[in-house]
């Protein structure tokens, strides 16, 4: 190691980290090797704990706390900001409707980008511009994606409704974002949109690390393409649909971008998801307390979604 | 038959192109009309009259290059830095030599989880009173922070691609441990490292939540915060923020454009674990 | 570097140098800073803000301003979030619904001491000097202008129909229906279902009730010292509230917010519109003709008179500012006659003092309306929200939800009243 890592604290960390025993396996290395891995995993350790779990904690204890900004008294208040905020309807509401959120999207996301995906696979002329053009979503920024949208989605100037009109689908205006059975909706078509390139790129780098000689080889046996794709295909890429749907599902439900500037969980709070509700705890009552119980119930719905994905899937340790 | 096979093919990468790019053409649109074209109805599908007035007013008085410098100043050194750290843990995690990797992968998977708006309030309260705010080496501190997970996780990928031989091989020619990361392994990782740095460069050029909550003087904010300005407390300024978006999305795309090849062929290495 | 914070010791030092740089630093150059938050922001308003802090500080040599404008959506959070961790903040905007949040969480100075050598005071209008000193009859911020709502409509559509200015809510309903022919998408009235819904909804049901308290620590009671929102006035009001829903105005606008009721009036779909007065270089911009639209005074419910509430913002100072005489100083330039009425032009507020209304533009033209509201207090009655009150934002967006769901058919209208008047009721500790 270089010699200015000789000294110090971060010296003394690994020289310590090295010899203690309790971190280290049985078949764990000697300590000049263990000095490397702690040299190398050290600066991710101390930027995650600063960055998210020390002000996780905090925020976790703000949940248990009497945090509302008209007048805060920071006492302990134990399980209160959970029970306010299961009292209230539109909790009950932007529950359902994360589900809705994050299954629709998600797996519309996944079929669209995967047929994306597929059509991309062989190459053809001007495809790296095209592939350039239709991935361009991917960036930009949520609340963009939030504003571009409604502009488009409005209800008397918007463009959606007036191409709806004149294809002739619509006979009347459609107030996309003040219908409560348009609302959720609209904005995940915009999300969508927005998530098709994400699955398209990483399905379409899993497609063409399949090997050629599978397919010639199914192909002599006589398999015709779909019995080429579903056996050879799918299990070839299933370990990438499977890490992908995984964080692509937990990104999703802590994304209120769109939804935050599009309808920010109008009307009547029929198109809240609880991410969304938990800014609008924020940014409407300037309750940090039932905010952050929000949040942690969105981490526990999510830590036990990954562990039943990762059990039923049946992967090693995922990823 | 494949005939209509290529027909097929050929419509529906027209839709798929159609769609992607037609929130672009619309803010285009909306970005070249003037104030009163803007409201009128029927709505136009191209400007009756071009105007750049929203751009100039952009550029004019709202400090939208100095912006723009910022936004690409933190960007780069952010997901610079998140390439670097993540790609030295995720090398340790692909080697698999360290019995407490499971407990990193772990760590790193349920930062994911946590929803990043309650951190908000969370960073700004430790960071503020010590006088960490108002500073664009501050937010690359966060945002390094914030793409090294996933970061970490991608490049676990790619490193598990590379055969470990070669790494042998320099190590027997007297090369040290570090050495040989820099010289041997992350040549070969290249692309890889390309995807994971496009990853992060979008991500953080995206920014805005943290941003405008630590960003305080107009010389340094970023151009979501810039971006965000246009939504006042009533009235959305939609042609000056399609002008904005416009601009925004320039750097983005042309590193995209640039770096796809990489991003896929990169990913394309890691994407399937033997 | 960033392991500093986490530790005490380490903090407390760190401290300590800033404060030993700062102490050294003034007492050297004798330069001051003044760091100023506002919130209500827009580029161009920062623009008009940052000219009148230049030449403040034109005057006063030695004292610099440094200006900080967060995005509107998240700047009240971001100056709740500076004050409570004490950043340096000499002076701030003070929206009246933040003012009990400043107050209880002790980051607003009471100026009371500093008005009373204030030759400036005597020149506020009375609704300024009542809204100053509302909580705890101390002054703790001077409001430099005012939010009150009116009635715009169209010129053109109107006399093209034949149709005279309403002066009642009844003829407001009458002749906003009779321009309403759904199939051409012509509709009457500019209906605001969504966010801040409440301060629209309630000036047409509050017309009903006869006997609001004006008094504003009474906010929501009626003379009778019980919550508005049941008594039989309120519902007829509440029922024609809905009914200019139903027969006047398109459908998406039961989610609209103040854009859409601004386009559908400027794209003359909606020619009637309740707006406040920062609506009126909108409008006139992008109408391109002054001549094409009007603004008359609030129509009267069937009592003759009509209660509106006066939102307003104004400037205060921290209260563990550094230099409270500067920022004193800076208060009272922001709300001298002169630059209140520039401030006031560009920012669409009602100004905040008499001599203002002298310049011709707020004694002539639309703001002649708001002049007249503000002078005629028989038919015209202020009141004030009980925003101070802890359960506010919630009652905000039931009262949205609530109502969105009446006009849904999926709540009872009777039941939402109730509600509302339990709700207050609770909040105010009435049996």
């Amino acid at each position: 190691m270089g010699g200015v890592l000789e000294k110090g604290v971060w010296y003394k960390v690994i020289q310590v980290g090295a010899n203690s025993p309790h971190i280290w396996g049985e078949n764990d290395l000697m300590v000049k090797d263990r000095k490397f891995i702690l040299f190398m995993i050290l600066p991710t350790f101390l930027f995650i704990s600063v960055v998210t779990f020390v002000p996780a904690i905090r925020s976790i204890f703000m949940a248990f706390q009497d945090y509302n900004m008209y007048y805060l008294t920071k006492k302990f208040i134990g399980f209160k900001n959970f029970a306010d905020a299961f009292c209230d309807p539109i909790f009950v509401q932007a529950l359902k409707n994360t589900a809705k959120w994050v299954l629709v999207s998600l797996s519309l996301q996944f079929v669209l980008g995967f047929s994306l995906a597929l059509l991309l696979r062989k190459p053809f002329k001007g495809r790296g511009i095209y592939t350039a053009l239709v991935f361009y979503p991917w960036a930009v920024s949520g609340f963009v994606i939030g504003l571009q949208w409604r502009w488009m989605f409005h209800g008397s100037a918007g463009v959606i409704n007036d191409l709806l009109l004149k294809i002739g689908i619509i006979k009347e205006k459609i107030a996309f974002l003040s219908d409560p059975h348009y609302a959720l909706y609209s904005a995940i078509v915009a999300n969508i949109w927005y998530g098709i390139p994400f699955f398209a790129i990483m399905l379409l780098a899993a497609l063409q690390s399949v090997p050629q000689e599978l397919y010639e080889a199914a192909r002599i046996d006589g398999a015709n393409a779909f019995k080429q794709f579903v056996r050879i295909t799918i299990p070839y890429v299933k370990p990438v649909i499977i890490n992908t749907t995984l964080i692509r599902f937990i990104w999703i439900v802590n994304f209120p971008d769109i939804i935050f500037s599009m309808t920010n969980g109008g009307p009547a709070g029929s198109s809240h998801i609880l991410s969304t509700l938990l800014i609008s705890k924020v940014y409407n009552e300037y309750n940090y307390g039932v905010a952050s119980a929000i949040g942690v119930v969105i981490m526990l719905i999510l830590v036990t979604y990954a562990y039943f994905y990762l059990r039923f899937s049946k992967t090693e340790g995922g990823f | 038959m494949k005939r209509l096979l290529l027909i097929i093919r050929v419509l529906a990468l027209g839709a798929f192109l159609m769609c992607a790019l037609f929130p672009l053409y619309w803010t285009l649109v909306t970005s070249l009309k003037g104030q009163t074209e803007m409201y009128t109805y029927p709505i136009t599908y191209w400007p009756k009259e071009i105007t750049f007035e929203n751009y100039r007013y952009l550029l004019r008085s709202l400090n939208f290059t100095r912006y723009t410098s910022n936004s690409i100043f933190v960007s780069l050194f952010s997901s610079l830095a998140a390439l670097i750290v993540a790609s030295f843990s995720g090398y340790v995690l692909a080697r698999k030599q360290f019995s407490a990797n499971k407990v990193l992968f772990f760590l790193l998977f349920m930062t994911q989880i946590i929803p990043g708006f309650i951190l908000m309030s969370s960073i700004y309260v430790m960071f503020a009173p010590v006088g960490f705010t108002d500073s664009l080496f501050v937010l690359i501190f966060l945002y390094t922070g914030i793409m090294v997970p996933f970061s970490s996780i991608m490049m676990k990928g790619f490193f598990e691609r590379i055969p470990e031989s070669i790494e042998e091989a320099a190590l027997i020619d007297g090369c040290k441990k570090l050495q040989m990361l820099f010289k041997v392994v992350f040549p070969v990782t290249a692309p890889g490292l390309a995807a994971t740095f496009c990853f992060a460069f979008v991500n953080c050029w995206n920014e805005l939540f943290l941003a405008i909550m630590l960003l305080n003087s107009e010389s340094k904010k970023t151009i979501p915060v810039g971006l965000n300005s246009f939504v006042g407390k009533a009235d959305i300024d939609w042609g000056a923020m399609a002008a904005g978006v416009m601009i925004a999305l320039l750097p983005a795309m042309l590193i995209f454009a640039f770096a796809q090849k990489y991003i896929v062929q990169g990913l394309t290495q890691g994407a399937v674990k033997e | 570097m960033i392991i500093i914070p986490i530790l005490g010791g380490e903090k407390t030092r760190r401290l300590f140098y800033v404060i030993l740089v700062v102490f050294f630093v003034a007492t050297t150059f004798g330069a001051i800073t003044l760091t100023m938050v506002e919130t209500i922001t827009s580029p161009a308003r920062t623009e008009l803000l940052r000219q009148l802090l230049d030449e403040f500080e034109a005057k006063h040599p030695g004292v610099k301003v440094e200006l900080i404008s967060p995005p509107y959506e998240s700047s009240d959070q971001k100056l709740i979030m500076m004050l409570n961790t004490k950043q340096k903040v000499d002076v701030f905007e003070v929206r009246d619904n933040f003012l009990a949040i400043h107050v209880n969480n002790k980051n607003l100075l009471d100026l009371t001491e500093y008005v009373k050598k204030w030759d400036g005071w005597n020149d506020l209008l009375d609704l300024t000097k009542t809204a100053a000193t509302k909580i705890q009859g101390k002054t703790f911020y001077i409001p430099y202008g005012f939010f009150i709502k009116a009635l715009f409509y169209r010129k053109d559509i109107l006399e093209k129909n034949n149709i005279p200015v309403p002066r009642t809510m009844q003829e407001l309903y009458e002749y906003a229906k009779k321009l309403t022919v759904p199939a051409q998408g012509k509709y009457g009235f500019a209906f605001r279902g969504g966010p801040s819904e409440h301060s629209f909804s309630e000036i047409v049901i509050m017309s009903y009730v006869p006997n609001i308290d004006p008094r504003p620590d009474r906010g929501y009671l009626t003379t009778d010292g019980v919550p508005y929102h049941d008594t039989p006035g309120a519902i007829e009001g509440l029922k024609m509230w809905i009914k200019l829903y139903n027969d006047c105005s398109p459908k998406d606008s039961l989610n609209w917010g103040w854009a859409e009721q601004v386009n559908g009036f400027v794209s003359g779909m909606t020619p009637f519109l309740i707006q406040d007065p920062d609506t009126v270089p909108i409008v006139e911009r992008r109408l391109g003709d002054p001549n094409l639209y009007g603004v008359a005074p609030m129509p009267v419910g069937p009592h003759g008179k009509v209660y509106l509430d006066y939102g307003n913002a104004g400037w205060g100072i921290a209260s563990y500012s550094k230099y409270k005489d500067e920022a004193w100083e800076l208060v009272k330039f922001l709300s001298s006659p002169e630059v209140n009425a520039r401030f006031s032009q560009l920012n669409g507020t009602i100004p905040n003092c008499k001599s203002a209304f002298a310049d011709p533009y707020y004694s002539t033209g639309p703001y002649l309306a708001w002049y007249e509201e503000l002078t005629n207090a028989d038919k015209y009655v202020f009141y004030e929200r009980p925003v101070h009150m802890a359960g506010f934002p919630a009652y905000a967006e039931k009262h949205k939800n609530d109502i969105q769901n009446i006009i849904l058919g999926k709540k009872d209208l009777n039941q939402a009243v109730k509600e509302w008047a339990e709700f207050w009721k609770k909040e105010y500790g009435i049996k």
